[in-house]
């Protein structure tokens, strides 16, 4: 059963008394908060996915609260917690959705180290995955979210996950987090475009979400081979260019890219090994969304002799 | 300057080299650059041909200098000079890659 | 949790002590597992007990990442002692890095910390010149700090490797100069055991000592359940005449006879450690007065436990406080004790908010 099977007010009410349990990709989470904003948003951004059985354990407790005493009020501020544990200070009380987002990014990077975890959306097509590192204004989720709405199925935003040395990432699509121009880039390009509330942060920018086509999250678990790494960098006027990498140096830079590539030693080496074996690996520089998307098809349109 | 000529060099006074043997387990050879995982140390280096070649020689065998000046001219992966070697084999000391050998 | 103390009533614990009820564990208890795992980051071991048995796929995925955390530091560990072995002729390792050295399952998925080693006081100058010269530096600059390390406390200030950026503990003694403990070191240097060319460990009795000392003479005691775990372990794995026979009369002879009257009496507690009759009843001579052990007995598991409630929280709190204090009154007997306490409370709190 999944979560949109359940009214708003069955949400709300779950997430304020007991939990909201959720399978989102490989993880098992539980969810608890307190505001009727947030129990909306998550409603609407992951209405696809599939609620946890009765009796399930979940390996993420999470709750997102606000605090007691005057921040409850004053300069309202919402507490993102992993059972009693506080990775983060407080937000402001109306970015309840994307500190979600964000702790449980952490959750994740932080924790699941039974993967090689790349930092890189994730896309795919014909069978193979494209797989887009991340720097900061790299540009990788406005690429990522323009390529899904251009058709590709949507494994993540944020992380590659390398199970097994044979190659293939791990699906966990879930809601693309965009900034600021993104936003409005994202709108322009596509009206089908399925985008969660803005959230006015002036510290750091707007943010949106583009909720995952239902579509990629019913595929959730199907893995699939990596044919590509291209790492973007979005460069405000610079030619477009798409520049192949010696496999070597391709590894050294995904290997830079991942979040416990040390931590998993001989394995980690192994598992990243083998996804380098069987693609190419480019870089991109962009400037143009467009033209990149061109650049990309150009790269993993299928070649007749496949 | 390694010597050489077939005379018997002093190979008292040359330091025999021996690599890790569990460097054998992890390697991936991709076009001329060659990725080595070492477990001991997690560490991943990045070699060329004959710095990678020269490590496996070591992980079979202890040998000094000169026996992989010889060798790496007997099998042609060029001619390198004694220096050469022995500045590899500081480089790979360093890493821990390498050790003495007894 | 109440008042009193039942380690039943924590399912970390009951799981620690049988593995196999492991089976009964209901989905709310198993998550409560993993949060007392992640806390106390026992989840490597957990792992290496449970593996073999049915789990569900969320807390099979947790734990055995969790091993692969702790197993990262025991193999970062191993490296360090071998490039020590390269500059340093002769030294103890201590602790997690013993643990390591000697192959002792009880390492595997064991998070490390850092890198404890000791060498006797009259060496101390040689090995740090050795030390800094070979990339490893201070990392206190704090003036007032690298006195306070120098002149109150066993250990040299931390060094960290300019390069590989692990952390290094250069210790003369088991427990602090300043404190109450007066132990003399060269019974426990010519009981000290080779494990490979270079590196020693401790003796099996003084190996358990120092277990002991290190719960609750040295330092804050608070998060330490995983201590109490290695010394169950070893209570375990030396488990012969031999080492029962010699465990008291080496505890009493070297003036520690108080941390391992608690350190087999915690064990015993909280982790169901076997421990013979008869050393149990030689350790009596080393029981506390009664006050101060019935304090301990609330305390000390209050302060290793993770709290499940509100309630216990604030009990932790304070018990760990009242342990840390007490900790610092053992440590600094002669030295005026508020104001360092005040300075190093003050850090902590400011360091926590700055947290982000």
């Amino acid at each position: 059963m999944k979560l949109g099977a359940l009214s708003l007010d069955q949400v709300r009410s779950q997430l304020r008394h007991a939990s909201v349990r959720l399978r989102v990709g490989p993880f098992a989470i539980a969810v608890s908060a307190d505001d009727p904003d947030f129990a909306a948003t998550l409603h609407f951004l992951y209405q696809d996915f599939p609620l946890l059985k009765d009796e399930e354990p979940a390996e993420f407790r999470i709750r997102v609260d606000y605090p007691h005493g005057l921040r409850r009020w004053w300069r309202r501020q919402v507490r993102f917690f992993l059972d009693d544990t506080e990775p983060f200070e407080p937000f402001p009380s109306n970015l309840a959705m994307p500190f979600f987002e964000w702790g449980l990014n952490w959750c994740i990077y932080e924790h699941a180290h039974e993967f090689l975890i790349v930092h890189a959306a994730v896309v795919e097509r014909n069978g193979r995955a494209l797989v887009l590192p991340a720097e900061p204004g790299s540009g990788k989720s406005t690429l990522c979210a323009a390529l899904v709405l251009e058709g590709w199925r949507l494994l993540s935003d944020e992380f590659a996950l390398i199970a097994a040395p044979d190659g293939r990432v791990l699906s966990i699509p879930r809601p693309i987090g965009l900034k600021e121009r993104s936003i409005g880039i994202i709108r322009a390009l596509s009206d089908t475009a399925e985008l969660g509330p803005t959230f006015v942060d002036t510290r750091k920018g707007d943010v949106a979400h583009l909720r995952p086509p239902g579509g990629s999250v019913r595929s959730a678990s199907e893995s699939a081979m990596v044919g590509w790494i291209v790492f973007p960098s979005y460069l405000a006027g610079a030619e477009n260019r798409l520049e192949p990498l010696s496999k070597a140096a391709g590894f050294a830079k995904a290997s830079d890219d991942c979040f416990n590539y040390e931590l998993l030693g001989a394995t980690g080496f192994e598992f990243l090994a083998s996804v380098i074996d069987n693609c190419e690996c480019f870089d991109l520089t962009f400037s143009n969304l467009r033209a990149a998307i061109d650049l990309i098809d150009s790269i993993t349109a299928p070649r007749s002799a496949e | 300057m390694a010597s050489l000529s077939s005379a018997p060099t002093t190979k008292d006074a040359e330091t025999y080299w021996s690599a890790d043997a569990d460097l054998r387990r992890h390697w991936r050879v991709w076009d001329d650059e060659v990725m080595v995982f070492h477990p001991k140390s997690g560490e991943t280096h990045c070699l060329n041909p004959l710095a990678a070649h020269v490590l496996q020689l070591l992980t079979v065998r202890a040998m000094t200098t000169s026996e992989l000046v010889d060798r790496l001219r007997a099998e042609s992966m060029g001619q390198p000079t004694g220096q050469e070697i022995d500045s590899l084999l500081r480089q790979f000391d360093e890493l821990g890659l390498i050790s003495p050998s007894t | 949790m109440s008042a009193r103390f039942t380690p039943d009533g924590v399912v970390l614990l009951r799981l620690l002590r049988s593995p196999e009820t492991a089976r009964e564990l209901s989905c709310r208890e198993w998550e409560d597992v993993l949060w007392q795992a992640r806390v106390t980051r026992l989840g490597g071991r957990l792992w290496h007990q449970l593996r073999n048995q049915a789990l569900p796929p969320a807390v099979r995925r947790r734990l055995s990442a969790a091993f692969v955390e702790g197993e990262y530091e025991r193999r970062q560990m191993l490296w360090e002692i071998d490039r020590l072995q390269a500059i340093l002729a002769d030294f103890i390792v201590l602790k997690g890095g013993a643990y390591a050295a000697a192959g002792f399952d009880l390492a595997l998925g064991r998070p490390a910390g850092d890198l404890d080693i000791m060498v006797p006081f009259e060496w101390l100058g040689e090995t740090e010149r050795k030390l800094l010269e070979r990339g490893w530096e201070h990392v206190i600059i704090d003036e007032y700090d690298q006195r306070y390390y120098r002149r109150w406390m066993h250990e040299l200030p931390p060094l960290r490797h300019r390069e590989r950026a692990t952390d290094l503990d250069l210790h003369h003694a088991i427990a602090p100069r300043s404190s109450r403990l007066r132990v003399a070191m060269a019974p426990i240097f010519s009981a000290a055991v080779p494990i490979r060319s270079g590196v020693r460990m401790l003796s099996p009795p003084d190996l358990v000592l120092h277990s002991a000392v290190h719960l609750f003479h040295d330092g804050e005691v608070a998060g330490s359940l995983r201590d109490l775990v290695d010394l169950d372990w070893l209570l375990r794995r030396f488990d012969n005449h031999e080492f029962w026979h010699a465990l008291v009369p080496r505890a009493i002879g070297l003036g520690l006879g108080r941390p391992l009257y608690y350190g087999l009496r915690y064990a015993r507690r909280i982790l169901a450690t076997p421990i013979p009759d008869a050393v149990l009843r030689a350790s009596e001579v080393m029981r506390p007065p009664a006050p101060v052990l019935a304090f301990m007995d609330f305390a000390v598991p209050h302060a290793l436990i993770p709290a499940t409630s509100g309630i216990t929280r604030l009990a932790a709190r304070f018990s760990w406080f009242c342990l840390y204090v007490r900790s610092h009154w053992l440590r600094m007997s002669t030295l005026p004790l508020l104001g360092h306490l005040t300075r190093k409370l003050a850090r902590r709190w400011r360091s926590r908010s700055a947290e982000a």
